[in-house]
């Protein structure tokens, strides 16, 4: 799980709550623990956008989950309420992002937008901050839609102008809702876990890869193969017997697919 | 059951936008200049959005009918399918909705009136020939109702376009506006079934066979012609009896004159609609069959399809007259 946020004051309480811990990164100040990873992106735009990138360049998993919290204006929830953004605008073009809301969670979706610089501007039902459409535009060919989401909790609105935030008061609001935003990365690692290929079907297949040499193609016909075998729920140990003492790796294949033939049919 | 609402700015105001969204007062309502914004984007999950569907109300441009390929008729000299609504309520696992769209959202078209007049104008097109209209190749007919009220719109249609034939596809006992409507001789009610035991693996959220049933006799009672479609044939343990024990059930509960048409369907996919499945469901048993690919579509070897076909071909013929039985194929 990533989160990008803009300010220390924003991210101190989900440091804390996750136990992350600092890292030695240069560029941004990073936190992280095993299963977190944590970037402090300073304000707006481009930096949210470079944060992204930092993380990104660090090679991580396949369909990893991206958060972005932070606090924002909003013209009509009270202070300190969260959302969840469902509808990111750019405030002066570039598109427009839909995130899918398939998440279990309490927090409300509404509309965001993000600008160049602090608004007073109050749309109702709206949103406003500087770093959400970056932050999600940045993500667009890394992952899933699914698995970019934005949480922002209401720091100013028509009735309390945004001069009056603090840092202590940022890091206070984003403390009440650091329940509902684990809450929500809970979700999405889940969902994740949920569509994520079998490890132990890559750990079987990787152990059946040391008894022959198999070519690419017929290593990835051995995966499918693998996986067949657990579709059917057929113990796996019968697959190993059948390509340890196959002649070869298309022996092997040839071998498991006339075995798996008379093991396909839906119960 | 709709927590998330999407609407085109262009039919935000339209009559029919605002009865359905008088039926999810409790619904978060965004406004987007294109259903495509929504709907269209790369790197979704359909798995993870069926799980939570939102919708999108928007207007359908361009072609509304198009006709269906070649072998889909139930022996009508005309046939054309039309789509009001894209996704399904349901979510089986040899739907090949879910290699075709990226998104599971159920996207809604209003503008009813501009299908029905492609309609009605493919249906004066051929003057003394019988056009058919197929609904619910890209959704269920009937399962959102209570939502669309597509029924209850087009029904009074064909009542007007007596040599057109409507067929309504579906898998859903909503029946309920079928019930309440005169019948029409010219409206097919075509229900879909595999065995219970197939059904209880891959149908998820269908419901049961025999509710299936007894909404269709319902239907039947009342006057409107069944259609039986038996589309996919799944390959399963005991194939014959299970195939057999279901069309035994269907037939004790129809009368043979209340079924206007028969129609067998072999599975068939383009591979890359399953290539996108079976990585949406690697763990998936039905995907793990003994599949081939044949110009470009998946299906079962060329002997199992044919074996699967005549035995339900001859057990359908212990039912129904062979005039009345119509074989799918691409």
């Amino acid at each position: 799980m990533n989160f990008v946020i803009a300010f220390q004051a924003e991210a101190k309480p989900i440091i804390e709550a996750l136990q992350l811990s600092k890292t030695d990164d240069r560029l941004f100040p990073c936190y992280q623990n095993e299963r977190h990873r944590l970037v402090i992106s300073g304000l707006g735009k481009v930096r949210a956008r470079k944060a992204v990138e930092h993380l990104l360049s660090q090679g991580l998993e396949k369909n990893s989950c991206w958060l972005n919290v932070g606090i924002a204006g909003h013209g009509s929830l009270e202070v300190g309420n969260a959302f969840l953004a469902a509808k990111i605008q750019d405030e002066v073009g570039g598109g427009c992002f839909f995130p899918p809301l398939v998440h279990p969670t309490n927090l409300p979706p509404s509309t965001l937008i993000s600008c160049e610089q602090p608004s007073t501007a109050y749309l109702p039902d709206c949103g406003y901050d500087m770093e959400g459409h970056a932050f999600y535009g940045a993500l667009l060919s890394e992952t899933l839609r699914e698995f970019v989401q934005v949480v922002k909790i209401v720091s100013d609105n028509p009735k309390s102008p945004i001069n009056e935030i603090t840092p202590a008061k940022a890091t206070s609001m984003i403390e009440t809702h650091v329940t509902s935003v684990l809450e929500l990365t809970g979700e999405m690692e889940k969902s994740r876990a949920e569509i994520l290929p079998s490890e132990e079907v890559g750990q079987i297949h990787q152990s059946l890869l040391r008894y022959h040499h198999f070519s690419v193609t017929r290593s990835h016909q051995l995966y499918d193969l693998t996986r067949h075998v657990f579709a059917h729920q057929i113990d796996p140990r019968e697959l190993t017997d059948k390509v340890r003492f196959a002649k070869d790796g298309r022996d092997a294949i040839t071998t498991v697919e006339n075995w798996l033939k008379g093991k396909r049919q839906l119960r | 059951m709709i927590e998330l609402i999407y609407i085109e700015k262009e039919i935000r105001k339209h009559p029919r936008t605002e009865e359905i969204l008088s039926r999810f007062p409790k619904a978060k309502v965004l406004s987007c200049n294109h259903y495509k914004e929504i709907f269209n984007p790369s790197a979704q999950s359909f798995r993870l959005q069926k799980k939570k569907p939102a919708l999108i109300l928007a207007r359908q441009h361009g072609k509304l009918i198009h006709p269906i390929p070649p072998s889909y008729g139930v022996g009508g000299a005309q046939n054309y399918y039309f789509s009001h609504l894209l996704n399904c309520l349901y979510d089986c696992r040899y739907c090949f909705l879910q290699g075709m769209y990226p998104s599971a959202h159920y996207l809604l078209f209003l503008n009813y009136e501009d299908f029905a007049e492609e309609i009605v104008h493919a249906s004066r097109k051929h003057p003394g020939e019988e056009s058919w209209f197929f609904s619910g190749y890209d959704c269920d007919s009937l399962a959102l109702e209570s939502v669309t009220g597509f029924a209850k719109h087009f029904l009074p249609l064909f009542r007007d376009l007596p040599h057109s034939w409507l067929e309504l596809r579906t898998k859903s006992v909503a029946i309920r506006e079928l019930m309440k409507t005169e019948v029409l001789d010219n409206v097919v009610v075509a229900f879909s079934f595999t065995p219970e035991e197939i059904s209880e693996q891959i149908e998820h959220g269908v419901p049961p066979v025999s509710s299936r049933i007894e909404a269709m006799k319902k239907l039947a009672r009342k006057g409107w012609k069944i259609g039986l479609r038996i589309d996919p044939l799944i390959d399963c343990k005991d194939f014959e009896s299970r195939y057999r024990r279901l069309f035994q059930s269907i037939f004790d509960a129809l009368q043979s004159g209340s079924i206007h048409s028969v129609s067998l369907g072999s599975f068939r996919m383009p591979s890359g609609f399953f290539k996108k499945i079976e990585k949406q469901h690697p763990s998936e048993p039905l995907l793990a069959a003994n599949w081939e690919s044949r110009k470009g579509m998946i299906s079962y070897p060329q002997e199992t399809e044919s074996a699967l076909r005549d035995i339900c071909k001859n057990l359908l013929l212990e039912h129904v007259p062979r005039q009345r039985l119509f074989q799918c194929e691409t």
